[in-house]
């Protein structure tokens, strides 16, 4: 795509597209002159002796040779700068050549080249990858095309495009119609999702810096204007980090519409001079991998990993007989039939497969027997996960040293590695013994690697060699240790928290007034203790346990299809009641009651799982059930998998990756997919918290990418954002609803804007007419010189009369 | 033609006397080239124009008999000549720097092409047993012998040709020390010397490039006349100077002081051989009027059309005298 901002320049009533080639060809004007300075310098001595003949001639010819030549040299250098100016594409400005003719319309070309423009409208199967023949955007071009014919020639032209990141393309008022013409040509389909608000930013932004007169501006989007992006943010957002998916059926009003109102306002006559071109109104069959992600968020090698991939059928029709193969490596991990998908609905796929190596391992599912598929980009998807030998957990402990049951860090310890038990670190380390248990673990080789600490170790410890820091029952942390904390947050890692009796309510609440927001998803209220035992509370049904309602977050969805799992046995007896955060909690689970019980919230990269009972066995019987390991292990990695995200971005995303001070020494390189033709984006290090990173990008095609550094490769998943795959186009009448301002709307079934005015195409082609002067100006130099009395091929050599 | 013959009329061609050492054996072999395409023999019949007949006397020389009339009359007569001593030429060389030009196509200057014609003149004249002088100029006489039908003079005269060839350069000085004129030589002033110096009715034959004024030089032409001389002018040119043949921008450094011009020759080419032309025109004119031969030279033509010229001049002249003879006898 052609993403250059042309520059202009005026010369009088003359524009120039490229006034630094128009200084050139002024300057080669000069060349004539200097060719007849040189050969005054170079001319040859005779000795003569009919002097008095030759002075005679001379005298009596001097005032015509001078005439003659002089008017030879002024057209040879006229001829020169015409070249010149030629090159440098000349234009008269309305306000220029044609000041009688009154001020002209600045009209601004809006072309939307995402994704979805790439879809095919041709109604045939099988339509392959070949998105520029018989594409939306293709009709959007030709659209385009006839705006610029319509337009009078005293209207200028600027032109934006509208994928993400929406581009000005040509920024000033342009006046040169083959100009224009070419560059519309030269805008490409990308992979992008659509910009609106950018796009309308950048539409602003030329407006802003326009000579027009207000009420002389228009602009024109030329766009399929899909449902999915223009009346609803997008649907997809987020689905695979985890989030809720947003409402596909709702007609919400949107950050577009609401864009789209503000243009409006600003334009003066916004039902004519705000046009909404559609290219294609109808609903076009599709089906795409609209996600693709690890089901359980911890990876180690060798150990069993599902994948799962959401089908999607945005068609009109039931999507059946469809398969998706999975991928990884170049080897075909299986290969799983998709069952019968409605037109709009969803189904899932998965497969479970296992790595043998640590590393970073890309995954791809790829969308096979669809039949009739107008996107073929979206079929297939990409998912990237980081195989770990160990996942290094903190363990912060006020009675880290204290005998096995105290401590509810130490049984976390032993759910996550047995053979660690006993493990401290900083100062005073020493290994403790809890006996049997620790001794029958060992055997087993955990992929977490713990250290304990307590609360005033943790200053000492170096976070970002951790990739999960759990705070287990800790009384209080100081402002600095908690702004530590939330940088380790932001900058990827997981934040656990187990209470007990022995928080301090006031000392957490210091949590909610650190820079970038608060940390923990919700606000501790008090400690509730609903039943201190069985004895308390004779009906069994006054117990308050852990809810086996709507677990349907990864996190706990394996234990809601367990209905035996002793989870849901286990009592609860004391727990603190909290108040999740509206904006930023989520609540995975809760007590029977109501109450929350497990919250999970986001800061930066990273994310902060709250329980709100201990690990140990002082608030609970958890511990004591057998699912309890399973809990605590899902608890760590789910924590764990933030610094992963950033290996799997949407298309205009960057990638970016943490280096050591070793590596950031070592060469990088990027390693695009096999099918991606145009330069791959160079690697730029940049600072990443207080170490260093490498960042790529934006990327802005999809598929498998990897960055070498030095001799390992990591490797990242681009995917195309799923709402583009969503082949509806708004109705007129949705997107004035939406929007709440009268616009002029064109729909696609509307005839050719047809009335091609000659006078358009002519008036501005001052390069032609140059063109035409320049073939003049040679006819009549030959003309002259051969009327001189000049033969013509010696005519380089009779440079003008000394 | 023979083979013999042949061999000597290259030397008529410029190009081939270029190749010849010596001013003497050039003006030879212009002679012998020259006769040698007009007779068997370049010895037999020179000098020999029929006059009368008369009878047989004793100590007649016996190959003047003519045999023919003796077959019809039976009686021996003798074939009578025309004394021929009485012609004298003076061969005028001009020797201005002008006449050093030689341009890049050329084999002789204008001077060496004069030269070698007027040699060869000389060394026919005298072996026709008339008198030759020889005048060199350049803006003054610098040379002047009157005529003599020595045989010996020849070799003079080719020495003096040789020595009196064109100087260079300005502040330049003859052997008398008289400084040359600066601003192009007075081709004019020189006739008017010369006629002081031609004192009886002899034939004056004058090589120049004549690079003065017309007028001026007809006029000293028209005092020679008045003298009773008849004239052959040589207006001698080198190709190029009849063309301007250069291309491209040319700085032409004027001989004789005539300054400098920086020019297009091609821009100019047409007016200039238009001035030539011109000037040609009214000295072949002023000369008709004179009754005088006037003959168009180019230093890159042949020689045998010149000295054609000379001899039907020659020729014109004795019959005349020997019309006015018989009529008077």
């Amino acid at each position: 795509m052609n993403n250059a901002i042309f520059d202009i320049a005026t010369v009088g009533a003359i524009g120039f597209v490229h006034p630094a080639l128009a200084l050139a060809g002024a300057a080669c004007g000069a060349i004539p002159i200097i060719i007849h300075l040189l050969n005054r310098r170079r001319h040859r001595r005779v000795q003569w002796a009919a002097m008095r003949f030759l002075l005679l001639a001379s005298r009596r010819s001097a005032r015509r040779l001078r005439l003659e030549q002089f008017l030879l040299l002024a057209i040879r250098i006229a001829v020169v700068v015409c070249v010149g100016l030629l090159v440098a594409r000349p234009y008269f400005p309305a306000s220029g050549l044609l000041p009688f003719v009154g001020t002209g319309v600045h009209r601004i070309i809006v072309v939307d080249n995402s994704l979805s423009m790439s879809s095919s409208m041709r109604g045939a199967a099988g339509l392959g990858s070949g998105v520029r023949s018989g594409s939306r955007l293709d009709a959007g071009l030709r659209r385009s095309h006839e705006l610029l014919a319509m337009f009078s020639p005293r209207d200028s032209v600027s032109i934006v495009t509208l994928s993400s990141p929406a581009t000005t393309v040509v920024g000033h008022a342009a006046f040169d119609r083959r100009f224009l013409s070419e560059t519309i040509d030269s805008i490409a389909p990308t992979q992008a999702s659509t910009d609106v608000p950018g796009g309308v930013r950048a539409v602003l932004e030329i407006i802003e810096g326009s000579s027009s007169a207000p009420g002389n501006r228009a602009v024109y989007f030329v766009s399929d204007f899909q449902r999915s992006d223009w009346l609803r943010d997008s649907a997809y957002a987020g689905r695979e980090n985890g989030a809720v998916p947003g409402n596909l059926a709702g007609n919400l009003p949107t950050i577009a519409a609401t864009e789209l109102g503000r243009l409006a306002d600003v334009l003066a006559n916004s039902s004519e001079n705000l046009v909404l071109v559609q290219v294609d109104g109808e609903t076009r069959r599709n089906a795409s991998v609209t996600s693709l992600s690890a089901e359980s968020a911890f990876v180690a090698p060798g150990l069993p990993l599902r994948f799962e991939a959401s089908i999607g059928n945005h068609g009109d029709a039931v999507l059946q007989g469809a398969r998706v193969q999975f991928r990884s490596g170049g080897r075909i991990l299986g290969e799983s039939p998709v069952a019968k998908v409605a037109a709009g609905g969803e189904t899932l796929v998965s497969v479970t497969t296992q790595f043998a190596v640590a590393g970073t391992h890309t995954v791809e599912a790829r969308l096979l027997g669809v039949g009739e598929d107008h996107l073929a980009i979206d079929d297939t998807r990409f998912h990237t996960i980081e195989v770990r030998e160990k996942t290094r957990v903190l363990i912060v402990d006020p009675r880290s040293t204290a005998r096995f049951n105290e401590s509810e860090g130490a049984y976390l310890a032993a759910a996550l590695d047995p053979g660690s038990v006993g493990t401290r670190s900083g100062p005073g380390r020493s290994r403790l013994t809890y006996g049997d248990l620790a001794d029958a673990s060992r055997r087993f080789v955990s992929p977490f690697s713990v250290e304990l600490s307590s609360e005033h170790e943790l200053a000492y410890q170096g976070l970002p060699e951790f990739d999960v820091v759990a705070l287990c029952n800790v009384p209080s942390l100081s402002r600095s240790d908690w702004e530590r904390l939330g940088r380790f947050v932001e900058q990827g890692g997981g934040l656990l928290v187990f209470l007990g009796d022995e928080v301090n309510i006031d000392s957490y609440k210091m949590s909610e007034s650190l820079v970038g927001g608060a940390l923990l998803p919700a606000t501790l209220l008090d400690v509730a203790r609903p039943a201190q035992s069985l004895s308390d509370a004779p009906d069994r049904a006054e117990v308050i346990r852990l809810s086996r309602e709507g677990l349907t977050h990864p996190f706990v969805r394996e234990f809601a299809r367990q209905d035996s799992s002793g989870l849901f046995d286990a009592r609860i007896e004391a727990y603190m009641r909290v108040r999740a955060d509206a904006a930023t909690g989520e609540v995975l689970w809760t007590y029977t009651n109501g109450e929350p019980a497990w919250i999970l919230g986001s800061r930066g990269r990273g994310s902060v799982l709250l329980c709100t009972t201990s690990a140990n066995m002082r608030w609970n019987t958890l511990p004591a059930k057998g699912d309890y390991v399973s809990l605590m292990l899902n608890a760590v990695s789910f924590s764990a998998r933030g610094s992963g995200v950033l290996r799997n971005v949407t298309v205009g995303g960057v990638i970016r990756e943490r280096l050591s001070a070793v590596e950031a020494s070592l060469p990088i390189s990027v390693s695009p997919p096999a099918d991606f033709i145009d330069e791959a984006p160079s690697p730029a290090t940049i600072r990443v918290g207080n170490g260093l990173g490498v960042e790529v990008g934006p990327v802005m095609a999809s598929g498998a990418w990897g960055v070498r550094v030095g001799g390992s490769e990591r490797s990242f998943s681009v995917n195309v954002d799923p709402s583009e795959s969503l082949l509806e186009g708004a109705s007129a009448s949705a997107m004035a609803d939406a929007v709440g301002r009268e616009m002029r709307w064109v729909s696609a079934s509307a005839g050719s804007f047809a009335r091609r005015d000659e006078q358009a195409a002519r008036s501005t082609e001052v390069s032609r007419a140059v063109l035409w002067m320049v073939v003049g100006l040679v006819f009549l130099e030959s003309l002259l010189a051969m009327l001189f009395g000049k033969p013509l091929g010696k005519r380089r050599d009779e440079a003008a009369y000394v | 033609m023979d083979a013999k013959a042949q061999d000597y009329r290259k030397y008529l061609d410029p190009k081939v006397l270029a190749r010849l050492g010596g001013l003497e054996l050039r003006a030879r072999m212009i002679v012998e080239g020259f006769f040698s395409g007009i007779h068997h023999s370049p010895h037999h019949g020179l000098s020999v124009e029929f006059a009368d007949h008369r009878t047989y006397a004793q100590g007649d020389d016996l190959r003047h008999i003519d045999w023919k009339l003796f077959g019809k009359t039976d009686k021996y007569y003798i074939k009578e000549y025309e004394q021929e001593t009485n012609l004298e030429v003076v061969l005028v060389v001009d020797a201005s720097e002008s006449m050093r030009y030689r341009s890049d196509d050329s084999l002789l200057t204008k001077y060496e092409y004069a030269s070698s014609i007027a040699a060869a003149i000389a060394y026919l004249t005298l072996s026709q047993h008339d008198s030759v002088g020889l005048c060199i100029f350049d803006d003054d006489i610098t040379h002047f012998t009157r005529p003599t039908n020595s045989p010996h003079f020849w070799k003079t005269l080719i020495r003096d040709l040789e020595e009196g060839g064109p100087l260079v350069g300005a502040g330049r000085k003859r052997s008398s020390g008289k400084a040359v004129v600066e601003g192009g030589v007075k081709v004019s002033r020189a006739l008017g010397e010369l006629v002081e110096r031609v004192t009886h009715r002899q034939l004056v034959v004058i090589a120049s490039d004549f690079f003065d004024d017309v007028g001026d030089v007809l006029t000293g032409l028209q005092r020679l006349r008045y003298r009773g001389s008849e004239l052959i002018v040589w207006h001698v040119w080198d190709p190029a100077e009849l063309t301007l043949p250069f291309r491209g921008p040319t700085s032409f450094e004027g001989m004789e002081q005539m300054g400098r011009l920086l020019a297009d020759p091609g821009a100019l080419r047409v007016r200039y051989v238009e001035e030539v032309e011109e000037f040609c025109h009214r000295l072949r004119m002023g000369c008709g009027k004179l009754f005088a031969d006037y003959n168009r030279l180019s230093t890159g033509s042949a020689l045998d059309a010149t000295l054609s010229s000379y001899l039907a001049t020659r020729s014109r002249r004795l019959r005349s005298r020997s019309s006015r003879v018989l009529g008077g006898g």
